[in-house]
């Protein structure tokens, strides 16, 4: 029991470097040896953060970024999972898919915004699309790899019971990858994110936080764009969290509704 | 009761069945496999070409499959894509090398003090939550966006996975393994010779693996966004001219390229697996 609250307890040491690290910058930008527009002074990166907080256009950009993210990713969950459920569990469908897929997977992901722009226009669908991709693949890997390993001795048992194969499904195959399918929507999640980001910077049109980074950099101003940045690795952060909450709460509720009714 | 019970071969149930028939192809199942992998490729193939026959869009926008092909011929035979992906692979291969040894340098030295990882672990941690790509808008002022810019961020993204592999490989080392060292009396070179590098190989082989793959997907960003060359430049121009069917030889180029080199370096993987790095 003392273990692991001892282990829990924060280690000084990990915050000196960061401490350091502020103190060579303060100094640096108090003697004026670093160009102040790289190096930005701690006072002008104070007021350049609470201006972007008090900055609607910032707010309006992460809004949008946020509403486009969930909309790719929940498309691209939906169309991963349930193409890795056909492909995991029929040995047909493997190999009729699996080929295709990995070879689509190989490409970059950013390499289809040429594509995608060209065909969708500059703007919203081809980002939605863009950001479906990114998500697509974890989930479809990860529900395909999760039915693969569904334990035999369960299934065993769906056909002793003479479950018809929607029932094995159900009762044996998702509750047994449920896990799996979890952590696959998890990656699909922050593999989103980094889509959402990157669509909106290099197509840079519209609203989002991509656009707002990008016009940040246009504009020189480095305390902006390190704002962003924090912001961006923080949003990720707390939906990844949030998400991982939601499916330790949801997981064996769903995997026991699944067996008991 | 026992009716209902349906018989179950224990010796050989179906789905071990099914893997074991897929591993020992015999020749008629291995052109059957060639055949499914197929039906979806070549139904792609006629949508498109009933597309273009029926104008379905603009030639522009979707070019046919021959115009495609005819452009990747032509591109292969002028060089333009050799000589595209020469300076795409160059960067890659300065990048990677300047990050991995940063990676393997600082990797191996949290890895085998619990000090240094104690001061310095927890800052690299937290900028391991900031994907590369939210970090370009950064370098980009710091760097310009000449040849540094392609360097640095490739540096940057193969970094983090060398340094964590590493870290894990060098941490994960056995204990017994450096008991045996104790014993023998190793010198710090001989423990690093004998002891760390097999132990850690197989890790850092996977990080590189990793470090690879994101090197690849961020230069095509970057190339697309500041360069003046490589494949991702050639592609973005093609595309604003509205060059499709170049577009399209580039995002097969791309693609391909990756496929090699994951290929290579699953290879290497399998080579310095724990098993065969111990013989």
């Amino acid at each position: 029991m003392i273990r692991p609250l001892a282990r829990r307890r924060i280690d000084v040491r990990g915050i000196v470097v960061p401490l350091v690290l502020a103190a060579l910058w303060v100094v640096a930008s108090v003697t004026g040896h670093w160009d102040p527009h790289l190096l930005v002074p701690p006072a002008q990166l104070a007021r350049g953060f609470i201006a972007t907080l008090h900055n609607a256009d910032f707010w309006i950009a992460a809004g949008s970024s946020l509403l486009r993210l969930l909309t790719g990713w929940l498309a691209g969950s939906v169309a991963g999972v349930a193409l890795g459920l056909v492909v995991g569990c029929s040995a047909l469908a493997e190999q009729i898919g699996a080929p295709s897929l990995n070879a689509v997977r190989q490409v970059a992901l950013f390499a289809w915004i040429p594509l995608l722009t060209a065909w969708f226009g500059d703007g919203n669908t081809a980002e939605v699309i863009l950001i479906a991709l990114a998500a697509f693949f974890p989930a479809a890997l990860n529900t395909e790899t999760g039915c693969r390993n569904a334990p035999i001795a369960l299934r065993e048992v769906g056909r002793v019971l003479e479950f018809g194969p929607r029932e094995i499904l159900r009762r044996i195959i998702i509750p047994a990858a449920m896990p799996s399918i979890a952590s696959g929507l998890q990656i699909a999640l922050t593999s989103a994110w980094i889509g959402t980001i990157g669509a909106e910077y290099l197509i840079d049109q519209g609203n989002g936080l991509g656009v707002f980074l990008s016009s940040a950099r246009m504009d020189n101003r480095m305390d902006v764009v390190l704002f962003c940045i924090v912001a961006l690795g923080f949003i990720g952060f707390a939906l990844s969290t949030a998400l991982r909450l939601a499916f330790a709460a949801g997981t064996p509720a769903m995997a026991l509704a699944a067996v008991d009714d | 009761m026992i009716r209902a019970i349906p018989f179950v071969d224990i010796a050989n149930p179906p789905e071990l069945g099914r893997h074991a028939r897929q591993r020992s192809q015999a020749a008629p199942t291995r052109w059957l496999a060639v055949a499914l992998g197929a039906i979806v490729p070549l139904s792609v193939l006629a949508v498109w070409s009933l597309a273009v026959a029926l104008h379905a869009m603009r030639p522009q926008i979707l070019p046919s499959p021959l115009a495609v092909w005819a452009a990747g011929v032509d591109m292969l035979r002028s060089g333009d894509l050799a000589s595209a992906l020469e300076v795409s692979l160059g960067r890659v291969a300065l990048g990677l090398a300047l990050g991995s040894a940063f990676g393997l340098v600082a990797g191996a030295a949290l890895g085998r003090s619990r000090t240094l990882d104690a001061y310095f672990g927890p800052i690299l941690r937290a900028i391991c939550q900031i994907p590369t790509i939210a970090w370009l808008p950064v370098f980009m002022l710091i760097f310009g966006i000449g040849e540094e810019l392609k360097i640095a961020i490739i540096a940057k993204a193969a970094f983090l996975p060398i340094l964590l592999n590493t870290f894990a490989g060098v941490r994960t080392a056995s204990a017994r393994y450096h008991e045996v060292a104790n014993v023998l009396e190793f010198s710090p070179l001989q423990r690093l010779r004998f002891v760390t590098i097999p132990s850690a190989l197989p890790m850092i082989v996977s990080g590189l693996r990793l470090a690879l793959s994101n090197a690849w997907h961020v230069l095509i960003v970057v190339e697309m966004l500041a360069s003046a060359s490589g494949i991702g430049h050639v592609m973005a121009w093609s595309r604003t001219l509205f060059q499709l069917d170049v577009v399209f030889v580039t995002v097969v180029a791309i693609g391909v390229t990756g496929w090699l080199m994951d290929f290579a370096m699953r290879a290497a993987e399998r080579r310095f697996s724990p098993w065969s790095a111990s013989a």
